[in-house]
């Protein structure tokens, strides 16, 4: 099924268009959008209907979703879960967080909890350096981890 | 002309032009992948690093890097000079440039190698590229080291079909671009893009295209390695064993400059390919023409056929001249071919209109098709300006026209070069002829009403003269000997003159030249037939 | 010299502290009106008087850098801000976004009428929401208090200003790179020149500064360039104010740190840092984010026949002020000033592992020699850390990040092939330990 916009989205689509001197500019903002508003990932029809909207090649869209690690090109988790592993976090114990997080989840970095609740990925350096350990869940950062406050993190998480 | 000195060599330059561009020009090869010079400068594959030495009294910029000391068995300080893409690098006046002279380039340029061999699987034997390979011409001449990567390599999608003409292997593809560069910048179809980002990178599709575009062997072409493949030559010979003859393309009037690349130990031709010719159409050729050596091979008309039954050429020969011997010349039709070269519409102008006294003078050729904005051009036939030229005061009568004057009686006997009929639903009208002799390359609706054919050898087969829409005429030369017991048509021409008494004595092509100098009015064009 | 300031941090204690209230009752805005009833050439003369470096790592100065932008152009220009904070180690521009984002939007109009820009395009990675929210909030709170738009001030010098957002990709960063993201293109890095103040974004007149170089601007018009320039000791280095200074990893009181440029990586450590976790001893630093090369305690100053230097000669380049020129000078890279710190604890091996799986996944793949090298780079590492190397490939690693430097289109290789020169080079014998011992050497962790 061809993929649209709600009404809502349409007039934020416009409002995006505005701030730029052409309509390609619009691309990454426009592909947040439609990833948002089709279950957090960017399909063939996300793609076509983007290209349409910006009077750019689907060609030239698929190669910016698949050059920036956020677009997803299969759907995820209801919740996407990110752990930083880069040095900074490593030192303070990424690795264990990682683990812990894989354990309780009973999935691999990568995967998706069979009940399709929670992605699991690594990130790398998420500038949270200070604050390390850490972990994206969604919008949200989650600093300073141990393992009990992931456990409640990823508790909260399955049970939504 | 400002010039800039390359390896102590004066090389002149335009202003703004690069310097792989104006020592391309000087006939001086940098080496490069990605660099073409009909597309956009990507500076990606960084072979073409060379080393611009600072003005007299500046000190080049340095860069700190390390080398092992085997008797210290320590690391130790080294520096190097900051290298620049010769493809990016615009010439300056006095500027002097170290390619082939500079350590530092030769150990950039090893290096470049080296990883781009890195995740590659030096699959030579089976793959089309071989012999033609940059990867393989530029490892010996720049690289020459063992491999240093004993693991498995980062394995990707093979023979991924593109389309009906291209197959992609991006473990061989070194993301060089020019692909992708020319379908945008030429062809104005930008349906491949670069996918994914670092040594993940591959060449992609637009998500529900095919590489279906007008010109997509031209992306095999551009390819400087084994990544893109046409399918059309796919496991059919190997290049070594391949000549290769500067021809015309005989796919339309734009007379695209081509070579037909050939196997001399059997006389068959495998591929056609673009020849340089910046006034002609450039680096480029569109997949109709590549694809056009085909009728070399493919419905070909090789012996001679008298109604209808195969013939000795000796007796065709005297069975044509016997239809058109005695005829009034009110009543003989001649009919010049567009797809033929001037030489073969020259003998036959001649013969019908200087000895066998007819005015009327026609021009068949293949029917009007599309053009389009970038090469193609709508009329399918490589000499209709040539012919036109022919024919001097007069022009030449269409088709049509032949038909309504068959039609009306005026016309009852023909003779012919060339079988098509540029206009399929006025070819019956031939049928209503008392004689037909047709000169014909291939089977068609003007061999079928024949009363003889005799066969002519296609373009291929012999040196001609091709004049294309912009009014230049062209040598297109001899490839492969004549398939079966066919002749070039000026011979077949000269022949039947014979044949009728006449003194047309032809032997060589340089006498028909000869004679047809004053009346060719064109000029001929020289190629550069340099490769990009 | 530890010197703490609060020209960006005095209300990042605040729970209000990113309001418009909060940073107009700090003397916010003030600046921004000042500066736009200046001429434009004493705007840029002033920036360019308080010697600021630019912030994001490269260290070139702002105001020479707004010099480059045309004085007329018949074409618009842009003043584009880069936040796509990613340097591993680096966490200091996203405390301005989210707790003090005023400062950028007001530095955004100075910086517009500095280069005779009307539109900024602040370019945030968009895994910061909570830095877009409060910039967005900051530009519309600006916007309606008429700061921004046709008239900001009441003064006829429009200014708009928006949030841009990346998609995952650090080589966004790159200047360059970041200029095709904003143009809805692949973040691959362009080949200069044309440098951005020629072709820039959408093909007009560009200047890129890093998101903290922007929010010191106003600082900057309100005290006068040359005070600015003096809180710094590296006046003289070309080096002057103050700055943010982060530390992170194996140090008691990581965070981020505003104070005079001239700040030694010792008091950052130390005194800043609160020491070294456990008490441990340092083994190593990586001074302003993962691109620099690792430094070591025992390191010593040593940069004969320049005056200079004489106070730091003989010294540990622990006491050596953090400036652009003066680690440039000892072989080091100032960066980003966001030290990462590695105790004794620490394994050297696992850390250089760490970041140059970090550069793998993050090269953009436009070029040769980083596409491929990274790639290799990170395999050879793995080997070792699994203790599966042999010699000969450890020896292959200086070789290929040597081959990359400064044969790329952008700067990513540079940064991608320092951490392994330094870490090869000053580690060298861990390295061979455990390819030798088949990785039974290893005895530690990164964790402390």
């Amino acid at each position: 099924m061809a993929f649209s916009l709600s009404a809502e989205q349409e007039r934020e689509l416009g409002r995006i268009l505005s701030r730029y001197p052409n309509k390609m500019a619009a691309t990454i903002p426009v592909l947040h959008l439609c990833q948002a508003a089709n279950e957090n990932w960017v399909s063939d029809d996300v793609i076509q209907f983007v290209a349409d909207k910006l009077e750019v090649g689907t060609a030239h869209v698929k190669g910016v979703v698949t050059f920036y690690t956020l677009f997803n090109q299969s759907k995820p988790g209801k919740h996407q879960v990110w752990v930083c592993r880069t040095l900074s976090c490593a030192l303070r114990g990424a690795e264990g967080i990682l683990h812990h997080c894989e354990k309780r989840l009973k999935i691999h970095a990568g995967e998706t909890t069979a009940d399709g609740k929670v992605t699991l990925r690594t990130a790398e350096c998420l500038a949270s350096c200070g604050s390390a350990p850490m972990m994206q869940v969604d919008k949200t950062y989650h600093e300073n981890l141990t393992t009990e406050r992931v456990d409640e993190i990823l508790d909260r998480l399955i049970a939504d | 002309m400002p010039s800039f000195k390359l390896d102590g060599q004066d090389i002149p330059f335009e202003p703004g032009e690069t310097i792989i561009a104006a020592a391309r020009r000087a006939g001086v090869d940098i080496p490069h992948y990605c660099w073409h010079p009909g597309l956009s400068v990507a500076a990606n594959c960084r072979m073409c690093l060379v080393e611009v030495l600072p003005p007299a009294g500046r000190k080049a910029m340095m860069l700190d890097v390390l080398e092992w000391d085997a008797d210290k068995q320590d690391y130790v300080p080294a520096k190097k000079p900051k290298l620049v893409p010769s493809c990016q690098q615009a010439a300056g006046e006095g500027m002097e440039v170290a390619s082939s002279s500079s350590e530092h380039v030769a150990r950039a340029r090893s290096a470049v190698q080296e990883l781009l061999l890195l995740n590659h699987p030096v699959d030579c034997p089976i793959c089309d590229q071989a012999g033609e390979c940059r990867l393989q011409d530029y490892w010996l001449e720049h690289q020459g080291t063992k491999k240093r990567m004993h693991d498995e390599i980062v394995h990707k999608p093979k023979g991924v079909v593109f389309g009906p003409t291209i197959v992609y292997d991006a473990e061989r593809c070194i993301v060089c671009t020019r692909c992708v560069r020319f379908c945008e910048e030429v062809v104005k179809d930008p349906v491949l893009e670069k996918r994914e980002r670092g040594n993940l990178s591959e060449i992609t599709l637009a998500p529900g295209r095919e590489l279906d575009h007008g010109y997509t062997l031209m992306t095999e072409h551009v390819c400087p390695v084994g990544a893109l493949t046409a399918r059309d030559f796919r496991f059919k010979a190997r290049v070594w064993f391949l000549r290769s003859a500067p021809s015309v393309c005989m796919g339309c009037a734009t007379g695209c400059n081509a070579y037909l690349d050939f196997d001399p130990r059997d006389d068959t031709v495998y591929r056609h390919r673009p020849r340089e010719n910046m006034a002609v159409n450039q680096y480029w050729m569109c997949d109709e023409g590549m694809l056009d050596y085909r009728r070399v091979h493919e419905g070909r008309l090789l012996a001679a056929r008298v109604r209808g039954k195969k013939a000795t050429l000796g007796d065709a020969l005297e069975k044509a001249a016997g239809v058109l011997s005695g005829v009034d010349p009110e009543r003989l039709g001649v009919v010049l071919s567009a797809q033929h070269s001037n030489e073969d519409n020259f003998a036959l102008l001649r013969l019908g209109r200087d000895y066998l006294g007819t005015g009327h003078i026609y021009v068949s050729g293949r029917a009007e098709g599309l053009g389009d904005p970038v090469l193609k051009h709508a009329d399918k036939n490589p000499n209709a300006a040539g012919v036109t030229a022919l024919c001097t005061s007069t022009p030449p009568k269409t088709f049509a026209e032949l038909a309504k004057d068959i039609h009306d009686g005026r016309i009852t006997h023909v003779i012919a070069l060339g079988s098509y009929s540029s206009d399929a639903t006025k070819t019956e009208a031939l049928g209503k002829l008392q004689g037909l002799v047709t000169l014909a390359t291939r089977e068609g609706p003007v061999a079928k009403h024949a009363t003889v054919v005799l066969p002519v050898s296609s373009w291929a087969e012999c040196d001609g003269t091709f004049v294309n829409a912009k009014g230049m005429a062209q040598e297109s030369e001899k490839a492969i000997t004549p398939r079966g017991d066919s002749l070039p048509g000026w011979k077949l021409v000269a022949a039947l003159a014979k044949q009728l008494g006449l003194p047309m004595a032809w032997t060589k092509l340089a006498q028909v030249r000869k004679a047809m100098a004053p009346e060719a009015g064109a000029t001929v064009a020289h190629a550069t037939g340099a490769e990009a | 010299m530890l010197q703490k300031t609060t020209f960006l941090s005095h209300s990042y204690a605040k729970p209000d502290g990113h309001t418009l209230a909060a940073y107009e009752s700090a003397g916010g805005y003030k600046n921004a009106r000042k500066a736009l009833g200046m001429s434009r050439d004493a705007v840029v003369d002033e920036v360019k008087k308080a010697k600021i470096r630019g912030r994001g790592g490269a260290g070139f100065d702002c105001g020479t850098k707004w010099t480059f932008m045309p004085k007329e152009s018949k074409k618009p220009c842009y003043l584009v801000v880069n936040a796509d904070e990613g340097e591993p180690g680096t966490f200091k521009d996203r405390t301005i976004m989210e707790r003090n984002p005023h400062s950028v939007v007001e530095g955004c109009i100075i910086g517009c009428f500095g280069i005779g820009a009307h539109a900024a395009y602040i370019y945030v990675r968009d895994e910061l929401h909570l830095s877009k929210e409060r910039l967005w909030a900051a530009i519309e709170e600006a916007r309606a208090k008429g700061y921004l738009g046709q008239k900001p001030f009441g003064l006829d010098y429009p200014v708009e200003v928006y949030v841009q957002t990346g998609a995952g990709a650090y080589i966004c960063g790159e200047e360059t790179a970041l200029l095709n993201s904003l143009e809805g293109r692949r973040g691959e890095p362009r080949y200069k020149p044309p440098f951005p103040a020629q072709v820039g974004a959408f093909g007009c007149p560009t200047t890129v500064n890093n998101l903290e170089t922007i929010a010191i601007v106003p600082t900057v018009i309100g005290m006068g360039g040359e005070a600015f320039c003096k809180l710094s000791t590296l006046a003289e280095f070309n080096d002057g104010g103050s700055r943010l200074f982060g530390v992170s990893g194996h140090v008691k009181t990581p965070g981020v740190f505003e104070c005079s440029v001239g700040l030694t990586l010792r008091e950052l450590i130390y005194d800043l840092g609160g020491g070294i976790l456990g008490d441990k001893r340092l083994l190593a630093v990586i001074p302003g984010g993962s691109s620099c090369p690792v430094m070591l305690p025992e390191e010593l100053v040593n940069v004969p026949g320049d005056p200079r230097f004489e106070p730091y000669n003989g010294k540990s380049v622990l006491d050596l002020p953090l400036g652009v020129e003066t680690f440039r000078s000892v072989g080091g890279m100032l960066g980003t000033c966001c030290a990462i710190v590695l105790s004794e604890d620490a394994d050297p091996v696992l850390a250089l592992h760490n970041l140059m799986r970090f550069y793998r996944h993050e090269s953009c793949g436009q070029c040769t020699p980083c596409r491929e090298g990274c790639g290799w780079i990170e395999r050879i590492l793995d080997k070792i850390v699994e203790g599966r190397a042999t010699l000969d490939e450890l020896d292959q690693l200086h070789r290929i990040a040597s081959d990359i430097t400064g044969n790329t289109i952008c700067a990513f290789g540079d940064g991608a092939a320092q951490p392994v020169l330094s870490f090869v080079k000053k580690f060298r014998k861990q390295f061979e330990d455990y390819v030798l011992t088949g990785g039974k050497s290893q005895t530690k962790k990164l964790v402390a």
